[in-house]
């Protein structure tokens, strides 16, 4: 974009920043002046990872996204309370797929042969930290609704996507 | 006339089908098995019919516990129950069925025990559904989010156990009897459907505390036994509802027990 600053020199601009989060650098040139330049880290801040643990599994990492269990601390503490409970309640692990990128932002889930390509067919959410899927298959009517309620406890909502090609719930919090 | 009046309100159930939204499409008759009390601890026992109207099967069952639960039973018997005592921060006393309860069939006792004097608390019911997908939607603000009690679930009013009050003298206990008498003999509740009854209810709590103030301990009680026998041959005619008749019983044994 281009603007003229006036007399001063100084003006102020406002950057948007795109879908996928990562750093940006802001360049500025100006005829006769040494170009000048900002950078701008894109991210939704103080994700944490969810930690490993004997008690659930995690699924999803590919090699270009390795990390894709990072959510809020709220987010991420209701996930391991959902999976101990489970664990007591059934002893079994639940397997959580994915929640959000390490740096928040677009999660091109789709990549790859017969998806989009990157950064082009994302969930649409698992953006801010607040999803995370958990794996389906192999769970009985009984710890589905387990998980259903126990989820909902922690004050979440469920989404039912079993019916898909990757059965999972898409649990929001 | 009075006769068909009786059996026209005995035919209402107690909760309606007050929602039109996944989980409210049931239609409860909530009665009162039994409540006891020992030294500061009540517990209250409940059956549920899950009435052939209902569209979807009855699934969870909360109660509001104000004080905390202290106990809590997963019944036995032909269907699986879990139980909990907390749902988003707030203590109930929580029952939910592994499998689900069709229209036409009633749930075993489900019985909790809190610390504290049985009183009208909120009740949520729900029925199960098949739940939504959620996977194409943008992350909403978290503070948005629906609560399940409001949206998936219906509610109403039910006995349960309130923490003491501050004052536990009888003279506040017998004011608290008064006041749930008085409430379950109006609207919404209406517990009691003979007004007769309820005045002469009121009038043995006020004689009770009439005799209470003057020294009268015996008298007091007496006017007290003369109160439970109104309640249960009130119950068994069926001007009393269950949910009263153990409600008011218990409370006024509580005060036989404080004066």
């Amino acid at each position: 974009m281009q603007f003229n600053t006036g007399p001063t020199g100084v003006d102020t601009v406002t950057f948007v920043a795109p879908d996928p989060a990562g750093p940006v650098t802001v360049t500025g040139t100006l005829s006769g002046a040494r170009k000048g330049l900002a950078k701008v880290q894109v991210e939704v801040k103080d994700l944490m990872k969810l930690p490993i643990d004997p008690k659930y599994d995690t699924t999803g990492a590919k090699p270009v996204h390795p990390d894709n269990h990072y959510a809020t601390q709220s987010h991420i503490g209701a996930v391991i309370a959902l999976a101990n409970e489970f664990w007591y309640q059934f002893g079994k692990k639940l397997t959580f797929n994915d929640s959000s990128l390490e740096l928040g932002g677009l999660y091109d889930v789709d990549l790859g042969a017969g998806g989009g390509g990157y950064w082009t067919y994302p969930h649409r959410g698992h953006r801010l930290g607040q999803n995370t899927d958990v794996r389906t298959n192999g769970l009985v009517q009984e710890e589905l609704d387990f998980v259903w309620d126990t989820w909902e406890k922690y004050g979440g909502t469920v989404g039912d996507e079993t019916n898909t090609s990757q059965p999972h719930y898409h649990l929001t919090r | 006339m009075r006769h068909i009046l009786l059996s026209l309100s005995l035919a209402i159930p107690s909760a309606t089908l007050v929602g039109q939204n996944p989980g409210q499409k049931i239609n409860l008759d909530i009665q009162l098995a039994s409540v006891n009390t020992a030294a500061d601890t009540s517990g209250v026992s409940y059956v549920i019919t899950n009435l052939s109207s209902s569209v979807e099967p009855m699934w969870r069952y909360f109660v509001d516990a104000p004080s905390g639960v202290l106990r809590i039973a997963s019944p036995s018997g032909t269907f699986k129950w879990r139980s909990d005592t907390s749902f988003r921060g707030q203590s109930m006393a929580r029952w939910i069925l592994t499998a689900y309860l069709a229209g036409g069939s009633v749930t075993p006792e489900l019985h909790f025990e809190s610390v504290g004097v049985p009183g009208i608390v909120i009740y949520w019911a729900g029925g199960h559904f098949q739940l939504p997908s959620r996977e194409d939607e943008l992350e909403p603000d978290t503070a948005a989010l629906p609560d399940p009690l409001g949206a998936a679930m219906i509610t109403g009013k039910t006995v349960g156990v309130e923490a003491w009050p501050a004052d536990r003298s009888a003279q506040a206990l017998l004011a608290r009897l008064r006041s749930l008498t008085l409430q379950t003999c109006a609207t919404p509740l209406l517990w009691i459907t003979d007004s007769t009854l309820c005045t002469q209810l009121v009038s043995d709590v006020d004689q009770a505390e009439s005799y209470r103030s003057g020294g009268q301990i015996a008298s007091a009680k007496s006017s007290l036994e003369h109160y439970r026998s109104l309640l249960l041959s009130g119950n068994t005619a069926g001007t009393v509802k269950s949910s009263s008749y153990w409600l008011l019983k218990s409370n006024s044994e509580i005060l036989d027990r404080v004066m």
